[in-house]
C-alpha cells in the first residue's frame, strides 16, 4: 500500500516519459510484392461461368486500361502496416488531447462507434427506397430538431459533409439570398475577422467573394470600428465565429449584427468554437440569419483526419428555401427525402449526408439530454478556466488581451515573455511536449499573438488529466531556463524528429498523396 | 554559420548632441567637441552578451579596427580581419568593407549604424551582386534608424544570432533602407526617400507576429495583392503609383516598365503617362488629365508611414485631389501587424489635410482581400 502511495505521488510531481514506436515502415506501395494476395477469390463456377462476360457489353471508353496500381499483400502484412503506423502517432485516444486548441477535441465514447456499426446501420445503402430507411430518416429527422433547438433558428439541413462544407454552403445561400433579390452583382464583399475560424474567408473566397478582414481592437476583440468603416451596400454578409480563438466572447456581438443588417447584409454565425455556449447563448437571440455546426467538435464524433463528417448548417425561416437538396420531409410520423426547392442552392454533396456520423451525434446528444448539454458546456468552460488560472502561475505564459476576464473554451497563450528571455520558441515547446506524451498546436498563420499556443481542454478530461499537462508545460519552461539546448533539439523520443514546413508552402514540392510525392520529388532525385 | 561584421565607429556620436546626425566631418568633429561618445562598440557589447555562447561557434569576418575586429575581440570571440582599414575610417570603407565580406561566402552580414551605414552597406552589397539574396540585419547604434533593415534592440540582435546559429538561417524579406538628407534635416526639412532594399532574416524574437509560413513581402504574396488590385482599376482613372516593391509588383502585372523608387503615373487600362516623375510633373499631369485621380501606396516597414517617406512627390494638393476614396494601401498582413504603433501614418507635409485621414483606410492585403486599418496622424 505504502508503495503504491508512493508511486502515485511519484506520478503527481513529475512528467510522464514517453517514448513512441519506431518502426522504419515504408509507404503501403512501397511494400507490395507482385502476385501475394490477401484474398484469394473462388473460380466462377461453371453455371455462372455459362452466363457469358458481364463486363463486354461495357463501352470501351468506361473500360480501364491498365488494371488499377494497388499493392499486393496478404493480410496480416496489411494489419502489421497499419498497427505500426497507428503507434508512431500521437493521437486521440493516446493522450491527454487538450493541446489542439480550437479543434475540440473531446473524447468520442466507444459506444457510439459500436452502434454505427451495426449491421441495421453500416448495411444500409442510401439508394434504398425511403420505406426501407424509415429508422435513420428519423435519426436524422430528430437530430435536426436538436439542431433548431441549439441554436434557435428555424430549418436545418445536415447534408455538408464536414464544417468547411456547411460554411461554403451557407456562403452559397447568402449568394443565392441576395440574388433573389437583385442584388447579388452589387454585393461583393465578405467581411470576416483575423481570429474567426480561417474557412470563413476561403469559403468566401471559394463562393466568389472579396474578403474584408477586421483585426482585433486592443482589448482582443474585433474592432467594432473597423466594422463599422468596412460595412458598406456592398457587403453580402459578416462571417464571423464567437468566443474567437482567443476564447474571449464578444458580448457586443448584437452591434456587429446590427451594423451589417443596417446595409442590408447577411449575418453569418461560424460555431465552431460553440463548446462553451450548449444551452447557454444561441445564434437567434444574437440576431443572425445563419449558422453552422461542426459535429465532429461540438457533439463528440470523430474528426476522423478529413474523413466523412457532418456539418450542420441552420438557418431561420426566411433563408430555408435556399438551403442545399435533398431535404427531410416528415408526415404523419413517416419519413421522405425530397428535392430541394425553387431557390436551393443545389446539392452540397452526394445523398443526404454522413449517415454513421449523424448516427453517433444523436446516441451522444439523447445520453445526456438538454440539461446534460448545458453541463457539457458547464464543465468545458470550468475546466478551461481552472486550467488558463494554472498555466498563467507559469513564468513566461501569458494570455493576452482582455486582463483579468475569463475565457469561454479555449485560450490563445504566449510564449513570447519565455522566448525573449531564453530563445525559446512556442513552436519548440509544442515538440518537446511529444516526449512527454503530449502535444499542443500553436495558432494559424500569421501569428497574431506572438509565440502563440492555443489549449482547448473540452468537457471530456478530469482534473488530473490537466495538472498533468499542466505539469509539461511547466517542467518545459524550467528546461527552457535551465537548460534550453534540450528543448531547442527536441523532440528526442519521436520516430520522425522535425518536419520541414516549407515544402507545404510550394506547389513545385507539396505531395498529399503518395504517386505525387514520386512525381514531384522523386523523379529530381529528392526522394 | 559565417557571419561578416561592419561597424560604423561613428555611428550615433551625433544624436546626444542634438546634431540629427553623424553625418560629414564637421559634424563628427563638432560632436566630438561637445564631449559625445560613439554608441555603436557598447551596443555591440550588448548583443554579444545577448547571444551568449553560441557566438563563440560563429565564424567571423571583419575589418580592422573599430570597424568590427575591436569589438569581437573585446567579446573574447575569434575573429579573421579580411578588410584592411587605415585610421580614421570613412564612410567610403562601409561600402568597401560591405562588398569585400559579402563576397566571401558569408551567410549573414551584420553591420551596426544608423540610416547612412544602412546606405552605404546596401552599396557594398550591390557592388557585390547580392542585394537580393544575402541576408543583412543592422544593430541599431545610430541616430536616425527609419529604416526597416534593424534589430528592435541590441539585446534582439543578439537572440537573433543565436537563433540562427541554433537553427539555421531564416526566411528573408525585403526591408527598406531610408535616407535622410542630414544637411537638409538641420535646415529643418525632412526629405527621407526610398533608398533601397535589403534582405532581413524573419525570426520571432526580431519582428513580433512576423513568423508567418508565407513570408512578409514574398514574390508570390505581392503578385497576389497585385492580380487582386489591378482587376478592379477603373480604366479611366489617373493612378499614381508610389515607391515599394509590393507598387512594383503592380506595375508588373499591368506590363509598365515603371520605377522600384520613384513615382510613376499610369491608367487604369495599364498605358504608363509618366515615369520617376517630380512633384511639378504629377501636379500637371493631374491637372491636365481631369480623370479621377488614385494614389497607390505602399507603408513603410515598422513606422508605417504611407506617405511623406520616400514619396514626397506626392504633394498635399495631390492627395487632397485624391481624397480618402482615391488612397489605395497595398500591404501583406505580417507587414500591418508588425508596425510599431500598429497603426499607418500619413505625413502629406500639410498637418490639416494629414488629419482629415484620421480612422480607417481599406489595405489590400492578397487577391481580393482587404482589411480596415487604423490611420493615426
Amino acid at each position: 500500500m505504502k508503495t503504491m502511495e508512493n508511486i502515485a505521488s511519484h506520478r503527481q510531481q513529475s512528467v510522464r516519459r514517453y517514448h513512441q514506436a519506431r518502426w522504419d515502415e515504408p509507404v503501403i506501395f512501397e511494400l507490395s510484392q507482385p502476385g501475394e494476395r490477401g484474398i484469394l477469390v473462388p473460380e466462377v463456377e461453371p453455371a455462372i461461368a455459362q452466363a457469358g462476360q458481364p463486363l463486354a457489353g461495357l463501352p470501351a471508353s468506361m473500360l480501364r486500361q491498365h488494371p488499377p496500381a494497388l499493392p499486393e499483400m496478404s493480410q496480416n502484412r496489411v494489419l502489421r502496416h497499419y498497427l505500426r503506423l497507428s503507434q508512431e502517432t500521437l493521437g486521440a485516444d493516446l493522450n491527454v488531447d487538450v493541446g489542439q486548441g480550437t479543434c475540440t477535441m473531446k473524447y468520442n465514447p466507444k459506444i457510439n462507434d459500436q452502434l454505427a456499426r451495426q449491421p441495421g446501420m453500416s448495411e444500409l445503402h442510401p439508394r434504398q427506397p425511403d420505406s426501407t430507411v424509415q429508422g435513420i430518416l428519423e435519426v436524422i429527422g430528430k437530430l435536426e430538431g436538436v439542431m433548431r433547438e441549439v441554436s434557435g433558428m428555424d430549418a436545418v439541413s445536415l447534408q455538408p459533409r464536414g464544417g468547411s462544407q456547411a460554411i461554403f454552403a451557407n456562403i452559397s445561400m447568402v449568394r443565392a439570398w441576395h440574388e433573389s433579390r437583385g442584388e447579388a452583382g452589387q454585393r461583393d464583399e465578405i467581411i470576416t475577422t483575423i481570429f474567426s475560424h480561417p474557412s470563413d474567408a476561403a469559403c468566401a473566397k471559394l463562393v466568389g467573394y472579396k474578403v474584408i478582414t477586421i483585426y482585433p481592437d486592443a482589448d482582443g476583440y474585433p474592432d467594432l470600428a473597423a466594422l463599422k468603416a468596412a460595412v458598406s451596400p456592398r457587403t453580402a454578409a459578416l462571417v464571423i465565429t464567437n468566443p474567437e480563438d482567443t476564447g474571449i466572447f464578444n458580448s457586443r456581438i448584437r452591434e456587429f449584427v446590427d451594423a451589417v443588417h443596417a446595409v442590408g447584409g447577411l449575418c453569418v454565425y461560424d460555431q465552431a468554437n460553440a463548446n462553451g455556449l450548449l444551452g447557454i447563448a444561441r445564434a437567434r437571440e444574437a440576431g443572425f440569419d445563419l449558422c453552422h455546426f461542426n459535429l465532429h467538435k461540438t457533439f463528440a464524433t470523430p474528426h476522423a483526419c478529413g474523413g466523412p463528417a457532418v456539418g450542420a448548417v441552420c438557418c431561420t425561416a426566411q433563408l430555408a428555401p435556399f438551403l442545399p437538396g435533398p431535404l427531410l420531409r416528415e408526415q404523419h410520423g413517416r419519413y421522405q427525402l425530397v428535392k430541394g426547392g425553387e431557390q436551393s442552392i443545389g446539392k452540397i454533396s452526394s445523398f443526404a449526408g454522413a449517415a454513421p456520423i449523424m448516427l453517433r451525434a444523436y446516441a451522444w446528444i439523447m445520453n445526456l439530454g438538454g440539461e446534460g448539454l448545458r453541463t457539457v458546456s458547464e464543465i468545458a468552460v470550468l475546466n478551461n478556466n481552472y486550467m488558463m488560472h494554472e498555466l498563467l502561475k507559469i513564468d513566461g505564459m501569458a494570455a493576452p488581451y482582455a486582463p483579468g476576464k475569463r475565457r469561454i473554451e479555449q485560450v490563445r497563450y504566449s510564449w513570447s515573455a519565455l522566448t525573449e528571455a531564453t530563445g525559446v520558441t512556442s513552436e519548440e515547446i509544442g515538440l518537446r511536449a511529444a516526449d512527454f506524451g503530449v502535444h499542443y498546436w500553436t495558432s494559424h498563420h500569421p501569428y497574431l499573438v506572438p509565440e502563440p499556443a492555443t489549449i482547448e481542454p473540452t468537457e471530456s478530461y478530469s482534473r488530473a488529466d490537466l495538472d498533468e499537462f499542466i505539469g509539461v508545460m511547466r517542467h518545459i519552461a524550467g528546461e527552457a531556463r535551465s537548460n534550453p539546448d534540450v528543448v531547442k533539439t527536441a523532440p528526442h523520443n519521436c520516430p520522425t524528429h522535425r518536419v520541414q514546413g516549407d515544402v507545404l508552402d510550394d506547389p513545385e514540392r507539396w505531395a498529399i498523396t503518395w504517386r505525387a510525392y514520386q512525381r514531384k520529388l522523386g523523379e529530381r532525385g529528392l526522394a | 554559420m559565417k557571419v561578416g561584421l561592419v561597424v560604423n565607429p561613428l555611428a550615433g556620436i551625433g544624436g546626444p548632441a542634438g546634431l540629427k546626425g553623424s553625418d560629414g566631418a564637421a559634424c563628427v568633429q563638432a560632436a566630438l567637441a561637445s564631449g559625445s561618445l560613439p554608441q555603436a562598440q557598447a551596443r555591440l557589447a550588448t548583443m554579444f552578451q545577448a547571444c551568449g555562447e553560441p557566438a563563440q561557434a560563429i565564424g567571423w569576418y571583419t575589418a580592422d579596427g573599430d570597424m568590427g575586429l575591436n569589438a569581437l575581440q573585446a567579446a573574447g570571440l575569434q575573429a579573421s580581419a579580411v578588410v584592411p582599414v587605415a585610421s580614421p575610417s570613412q564612410a567610403s570603407d562601409t561600402r568597401r568593407a560591405s562588398r569585400i565580406l559579402a563576397g566571401m561566402g558569408i551567410d549573414l552580414l551584420l553591420f551596426a549604424g544608423g540610416d547612412g551605414t544602412a546606405r552605404d552597406v546596401l552599396d557594398g552589397v550591390r557592388d557585390a551582386g547580392l542585394a537580393a539574396s544575402l541576408p543583412v540585419l543592422g544593430l541599431p547604434a545610430g541616430v536616425k534608424m527609419q529604416s526597416a533593415v534593424f534589430a528592435n534592440h541590441p539585446t534582439a540582435a543578439g537572440m537573433l544570432l543565436r537563433q540562427l546559429q541554433q537553427n539555421g538561417l531564416a526566411l528573408c524579406s525585403d526591408a527598406e533602407v531610408m535616407d535622410l538628407d542630414e544637411d537638409e534635416l538641420r535646415r529643418g526639412v525632412i526629405a527621407p526617400r526610398l533608398y533601397g532594399y535589403l534582405q532581413l532574416p524573419q525570426v520571432p524574437s526580431l519582428t513580433q507576429g512576423g513568423k508567418a509560413r508565407h513570408v512578409s513581402g514574398s514574390g508570390a504574396q505581392r503578385l497576389a495583392i497585385a492580380r487582386g488590385f489591378a482587376e478592379d482599376m477603373d480604366a479611366d482613372s489617373l493612378y499614381l503609383v508610389g515607391p515599394g516593391t509590393t507598387t512594383q509588383a503592380l506595375l508588373a502585372v499591368l506590363g509598365v516598365d515603371g520605377t522600384l523608387l520613384g513615382v510613376d503615373a499610369v491608367l487604369g487600362d495599364g498605358t504608363l503617362v509618366a515615369r520617376n516623375a517630380t512633384r511639378f510633373e504629377l501636379e500637371e499631369l493631374a491637372n491636365a488629365s481631369r480623370r479621377p485621380l488614385h494614389l497607390v501606396l505602399s507603408p513603410i516597414g515598422g513606422q508605417g508611414l504611407v506617405l511623406g517617406r520616400g514619396n514626397q512627390q506626392i504633394s498635399p494638393s495631390l492627395l487632397r485631389a485624391a481624397g480618402r476614396r482615391g488612397v489605395h494601401v497595398l500591404a501583406p498582413p505580417d507587414k500591418l501587424v508588425s508596425l510599431r504603433g500598429g497603426v499607418l501614418r500619413i505625413d502629406s507635409g500639410d498637418a490639416q489635410l494629414d488629419k482629415e485621414f484620421n480612422g480607417y483606410l481599406p489595405v489590400t492585403t492578397g487577391y481580393r482581400e482587404q482589411t480596415m486599418w487604423p490611420v493615426s496622424v
